[in-house]
């Protein structure tokens, strides 16, 4: 599955902003050093307001102005470079299913039928076949992140990014999810770059958690998890994953007090 | 001894009778106010309590507009408000709708037309009507730009907060897979606005019923609104109020009928191609 190419390259990468109501200068980002070999399934976890899903939105061109170097591989078919999965409610309440997975080829100009047509293999492969006519407020929470998540395949992304996709979900479909992400994530073969604040998910999906500092962010740890592919559910129960989970907490946990200083 | 566990009932629903029965009751009281109402005014006429002239009665005021329909008096004046409506809320729509989405898009042009904008919404239309007359002279053309004054106003500031009503998540959306800018106009900025370009339109219709009335007080021998004040000036108030009825019908109906388009077009929204 995985070559020697890299997926992903970001140096020295450094972001700050003027914020808009104190005029003044603000660091979310320090430094992000990362290499990301093709293929693979890295989660960042940070407290919130790290700055880790302004990392993600970086990565994905939304803010250009930033410090330091991104590259991003591309692959030599008609693909495009990355994709993002949304945190929650960013399909088009106006569009179907349908329309809503085809987008972003309508976007790059393929035709309506066409699009539709190669929309479909995505849709049925995260599990919505016969709802493509369906608008996305007769959707469930999660029925809604597979339409999301099929949105982003459709574009064969080489980087799937994705911003805490399942953080708006209840505790169950949140699992469920976790599972058929990772059931997709095999079938569809992509590099991804997973945004979370949930130790536990990080875990669960990736095979290296990126331990983020509270703002501004850097990374403070690179943590491989050698748990056996496929994972069950399972698998968040064994003393291997609660001994990871520890570990990562420790880190994590005086993060958070510094949240209580200003800024 | 009695037993420690007191029997309690819960209170079972009556929603099925209950929620029957209000819809009829409403009416029944609805028509009780109305009815009343014309009663007492009829009465109060009828006694003498009031000036004919000043009060007149619901009688005499069905007379007079059975009258004016049978001998063709209200028709002209009818078609000529209806042409001047249509006419003038029609280019409000045309201007306003597409000003609206400009100004919302691009903020420098908002900061260009603002005072201007703000200039018109903040004087009153009767008092610039001179001024219009001395421009236009008294005709058709006076009472449409009138009619379209007063309407292009709620349509272009309610189209301009359509745009803004789109989540910035859709623009991330958009910019994330490279949407080119006419894309982005017609797949989130478009079809975001249009429950607000429907409210603007809705509000349009009273503004633009008013217009009508002003034009015509002020600048014309034809229209529902000379009608009224043709009757006045010879203090045949049969005829005002019927005038008057014939506005508030007009007024009543158009708001329902862009309440209707707005449920038809709740759903709608432009296609992507």
């Amino acid at each position: 599955m995985t070559s020697n190419g890299l997926a992903l390259r970001a140096t020295g990468v450094r972001f700050s902003y003027v914020d808009q109501a104190t005029r003044d200068n603000l660091l979310a980002i320090e430094r992000i050093d990362l290499e990301i070999p093709e293929g693979q399934f890295v989660a960042i976890v940070g407290p919130s307001g790290c700055g880790k899903s302004t990392f993600v939105k970086i990565v994905n061109g939304l803010l250009p102005d930033y410090e330091g170097e991104i590259d991003v591989m591309e692959r030599s078919g008609q693909g495009t470079a990355h994709a993002m999965v949304f945190q929650d409610a960013a399909l088009f309440p106006w569009y179907t299913v349908l329309n809503n997975v085809s987008y972003g080829l309508r976007c790059r100009g393929v035709p309506a039928k066409a699009a539709h047509e190669r929309a479909m293999p995505y849709i049925k492969l995260v599990g919505l076949a016969g709802f493509e006519q369906k608008y996305p407020y007769q959707l469930s929470g999660g029925m809604q992140q597979r339409a999301n998540l099929a949105r982003a395949l459709t574009v064969d992304p080489e980087i799937l990014l994705m911003d805490e996709p399942f953080a708006a979900l209840d505790a169950q479909t949140r699992e469920l999810m976790q599972a058929e992400l990772l059931r997709i994530w095999d079938e569809a073969d992509k590099t991804v770059l997973f945004i979370t604040h949930q130790i536990d998910e990080a875990i669960y999906l990736a095979d290296r958690v990126l331990v983020m500092s509270a703002r501004p962010g850097r990374i403070l740890a690179d943590i491989p998890v050698d748990l056996p592919r496929p994972r069950e559910l399972r698998i968040k129960r064994t003393p291997e994953f609660t001994a990871l989970a520890d570990r990562i907490w420790e880190l994590i946990s005086p993060q958070l007090h510094d949240q209580d200083v200003p800024a | 001894m009695t037993t420690a566990l007191a029997a309690r009932r819960g209170h079972p629903t009556p929603a099925r009778p209950f929620f029957r029965r209000r819809p009829s009751e409403r009416l029944v009281f609805g028509v009780l106010g109305f009815a009343g109402v014309l009663i007492l005014w009829e009465a109060v006429s009828r006694l003498e309590l009031v000036r004919q002239a000043v009060l007149s009665r619901p009688t005499a005021i069905v007379s007079a507009a059975v009258t004016d329909a049978t001998n063709g008096v209200i028709w002209p004046h009818i078609a000529i408000s209806g042409t001047e409506y249509v006419l003038g809320f029609g280019a409000a729509l045309a201007v306003g709708i597409p000003l609206g989405l400009a100004i919302g898009m691009f903020r420098r042009l908002n900061w260009l037309v603002d005072p201007w904008l703000s200039a018109i919404y903040a004087t009153p239309t009767v008092a610039i009507v001179p001024l219009i007359i001395i421009v236009l002279g008294i005709g058709l053309e006076t009472k449409i730009f009138v009619v379209f004054l007063e309407a292009i106003f709620v349509v272009t500031v309610s189209t301009m907060a359509g745009v803004h009503a789109a989540d910035a998540v859709y623009h991330d959306v958009a910019e994330s897979f490279r949407a080119s800018g006419w894309t982005r106009f017609k797949t989130v900025i478009l079809p975001a606005s249009v429950p607000y370009i429907l409210t603007g339109a809705r509000l349009g219709t009273g503004r633009a019923l008013v217009g009508v009335v002003i034009a015509e007080f002020l600048a014309s021998n034809q229209g529902i609104g000379f009608y009224i004040s043709f009757n006045g000036a010879l203090l045949r108030s049969d005829r005002v109020y019927f005038g008057i009825i014939l506005l508030g019908v007009l007024g009543v109906v158009l708001g329902e009928a862009m309440r209707v388009l707005e449920r038809r077009f709740e759903r709608w929204r432009p296609a992507i191609n």
